[in-house]
């Protein structure tokens, strides 16, 4: 799966953690898993993100070698 | 009954009719195109206009160019070029090219083969829009095809990178200029197809003509035709066309705006994670804020039901009633001490002078006693007297002093009267030593 994919999935099940969590019979506990989940995906998603930018960082070094 | 015109001997067309009828189809069938070939039969006509044949080894057409302000000169025997399009000398029913523009093909030689080497491409088919793959909605993976020296990767890797860094990009570095490039070119293509990228990006940035020939290159052409990777083409600047860019699948007008194209709305999605992260606070927050509360007023309410102020509730109530008892108690316990003070002072006003009453019982009994005695004393004297007169009064002392008691015989009873007998009647008469009895003779009256 390319990091775009796993992104665009990361980013989708985010916001189904966020659309259960706007559920008004969600449990405190439930609240708090889907919300370490939540957080989870977040960083996940900036991970994603930063490594790319390294990634191509590299890339265009490479290219002015 | 109208009938299409042509279709029957009553509605012949007529030469001026057809003539027209082809003409209008001539333009409408054919927009403008470039031809190639040789000039032959070549005719000036005094106002300007040049007639000629166009010819190749097997055929010819009829051209005519009307008088232009850039007087091309034309040569018998010349190749050219021309940009012309149908059009029907309807006097002669003569086909004809209507030149536009013409080239000599010995001058602008890069520019004829572009367009020789273009039709035969289009002929081909590769230019066709159902020949061309779609891209797909997501670039993930991305092979760029171009040289790691040129400013166009540059700009590409910056672009990318500010607008979706996510794209994983690979290099395949090749020359884009020069006599060896194009089949560099095509090998760099081959090996990033078999790599199986989502899209294939061949570019490079602008140059001269000659430059960006090597893109105009018949087997590559066909190179990118038949790659499963649908290819996205951006060569040179915005004016430049190349054979590349009309067959790659997508044409960009420059590196750029591939780079854009390629980057999609992942901006979008970035600023959609912002949101998502910070609604995902708020969320929680909320959710935290609202069970916090459940649990406050829950709390409260097991405060209010805690043992200890049960007891405590239980304990007031306890003292109340206490209270109230004691109260109640107390004020009745009053009253009852109040009565009972009340009655004892009664009782202790009221309470008779037992030895005052003792002396008078002992008074009254020594009275008593007294008047008995006398009684008695006075009865006996009596008693006395009584017996004493009863000794007088005894009927036998009377018996003896001649006293006699008659009494009917019948039923003894003492006959005091005459009435009390009448003649024949028994009786017996008492007389001191015995009785008689005696029968009523006679009653007489005193």
């Amino acid at each position: 799966m390319s990091q775009t994919q796993s992104f665009e999935k990361k980013l989708e099940q985010l916001t189904k953690v966020i659309n259960q969590m706007e559920q008004t019979d969600v449990g405190l506990e439930q609240s708090l898993k889907l919300y370490e989940q939540g957080i989870k995906l977040t960083r996940e998603c900036q991970k994603i993100i930063a490594d790319a930018e390294t990634k191509i960082e590299q890339l265009m070094q490479q290219a002015d070698d | 009954m109208n009938t299409q015109p042509g279709q029957t001997t009553q509605n012949a067309f007529s030469p001026s009719a057809l003539n027209q009828i082809l003409k209008k189809h001539l333009n409408e069938q054919f927009g403008s195109f470039w031809l190639t070939g040789e000039i032959f039969e070549l005719y000036q006509s005094p106002a300007g206009h040049k007639y000629f044949t166009l010819k190749d080894s097997q055929s010819g057409i009829k051209c005519v160019m009307f008088k232009q302000k850039q007087n091309t000169p034309l040569a018998k025997g010349s190749q050219v070029i021309i940009l012309g399009n149908l059009s029907l000398y309807t006097p002669k029913g003569d086909l004809q090219v209507n030149v536009l523009r013409i080239m000599d093909a010995g001058k602008g030689d890069l520019a004829q083969q572009f367009m020789l080497l273009k039709q035969k491409l289009q002929q081909a088919g590769l230019f066709e829009q159902k020949n061309k793959q779609q891209l797909p909605s997501m670039i993930g993976s991305l092979a760029i095809v171009t040289s790691p020296k040129g400013a166009a990767l540059q700009d590409i890797l910056n672009i990318i990178k500010s607008q979706n860094p996510l794209i994983e990009i690979t290099l395949y570095p090749t020359p884009v200029q020069g006599e060896d490039a194009a089949p560099k070119i095509n090998h760099a293509l081959r090996v990033a197809d078999e790599a199986n990228h989502d899209a294939i990006l061949l570019t490079r940035g602008g140059g001269s003509k000659e430059d960006l020939w090597t893109f105009n290159d018949e087997f590559l052409a066909h190179q990118i035709a038949q790659l499963e990777t649908p290819v996205i083409s951006a060569v040179g600047h915005e004016t430049d066309e190349s054979i590349s860019d009309l067959v790659a699948d997508v044409t960009c007008i420059t590196p750029s705006a591939a780079a854009q194209l390629i980057s999609g709305d992942f901006r979008q999605s970035k600023h959609l994670l912002t949101q998502q992260k910070q609604l995902l606070s708020l969320l929680v927050q909320d959710k935290l804020r609202l069970f916090q509360q459940q649990v406050d007023s829950r709390g409260h309410a097991i405060e209010k039901r805690h043992p200890s102020n049960l007891l405590k509730q239980q304990e007031a109530a306890l003292g109340t009633a206490e209270q109230k008892l004691n109260n109640s108690f107390s004020s009745k316990w009053l009253a009852l001490k109040n009565n009972y003070q009340h009655l004892h002072t009664a009782l202790i006003n009221n309470e008779p002078d037992l030895i005052i009453q003792h002396q008078r019982l002992k008074q009254f009994r020594q009275q008593l006693s007294n008047n008995i005695k006398s009684q008695l004393s006075d009865s006996h004297q009596a008693l006395q007297l009584s017996i004493n007169d009863l000794n007088h009064q005894n009927p036998l002392n009377v018996l003896a002093r001649g006293f006699s008691i008659t009494s009917r015989k019948q039923d003894n009873k003492v006959i005091t009267d005459i009435s009390q007998v009448k003649d024949g009647d028994e009786v017996v008469t008492q007389l001191k030593s015995g009785r008689i009895s005696a029968k009523i003779f006679e009653r007489l009256e005193k």
